[in-house]
């Protein structure tokens, strides 16, 4: 089988997210229970069918509300996707080293938290909502632009800030 | 902090509140935001030539969001968005 109409066919494991290594130790998680759906959905793909806009086999990042229950029209079986391959749906290529490769103009930063007198712990810290970190430089974007994507690999759960270089309106010269 | 805008994007600073007619003190509630603005920087993205850094731009009241940088608002709007320049 090959999907049509510029769409992959991708396989994904829904167990992806059960299991965690922190350290060196290997938990078991209660994600799929979390109220947090970019924790709690599957992200991960394999590449099945590429049609030629990406290779076979290769592992893609995607966007978390893709291979749920509720996105019915692009589930071929339980596990196999049809999904179209374009900048909202497929965001990175997941190379076999664990760094990533940013696909239609998706750009990986860092969040920007405001300066202040006196210190708080990170976690209780807002970042900006339109303004980013790319190379140490802050970059202007739409209001709620940017994207955390979490997902595991080896085990391992990581996860990163993306932005689309559409919802850029300024940069620090 | 030296900003240069992006894509289609236009930075805007907003000309300053009216808040007095005269004698008479504006309240707060009701103070309209100006619908005119100095051009700051305009993105690589943008067509219409009379768009340019330095102009006054005129807009919607609503039109765009606003940054702030360093006690600076800036209104950034789309090219689309501005209603015609003067200057």
């Amino acid at each position: 089988m090959v999907s049509a109409n510029n769409k992959i066919l991708v396989e994904v494991n829904h167990d992806q997210k059960i299991t965690a290594k922190i350290g060196s130790t290997e938990f078991t998680t209660a994600k799929q229970y979390d109220t947090n759906h970019r924790n709690r959905n599957s992200v991960l793909a394999k590449v099945v069918s590429g049609m030629g806009l990406i290779k076979d086999g290769s592992l893609i990042l995607c966007h978390h509300n893709l291979f749920t229950g509720e996105m019915l029209p692009y589930s071929v079986t339980e596990t196999i996707f049809s999904i179209p391959f374009k900048e909202n749906t497929v965001f990175f290529e997941l190379k076999d080293d664990g760094t990533v490769l940013p696909l239609f103009g998706n750009i990986v930063c860092n969040f920007a938290y405001p300066k202040r007198d006196y210190e708080i712990p990170i976690d209780s810290q807002k970042p900006y909502i339109d303004r980013v970190f790319v190379d140490g430089k802050f970059v202007f974007i739409k209001p709620y632009n940017l994207y955390e994507i979490c997902y595991n690999f080896n085990n391992e759960e990581k996860s990163l800030i993306k932005i689309n270089k559409s919802s850029i309106v300024g940069f620090q010269k | 902090m030296d900003i240069q805008a992006s894509n289609k994007s236009v930075w805007v600073i907003r000309d300053d509140e009216v808040n007095t007619i005269g004698s008479i003190i504006i309240p707060d509630n009701a103070i309209k935001k100006p619908q005119s603005g100095t051009i700051y920087s305009v993105g690589e993205l943008v067509e219409d030539k009379s768009i340019i850094k330095g102009k006054k731009a005129y807009f919607n009241q609503n039109s765009g969001f606003d940054i702030e940088i360093e006690e600076d608002v800036f209104t950034v709007l789309n090219d689309s968005e501005i209603l015609g320049t003067c200057g």
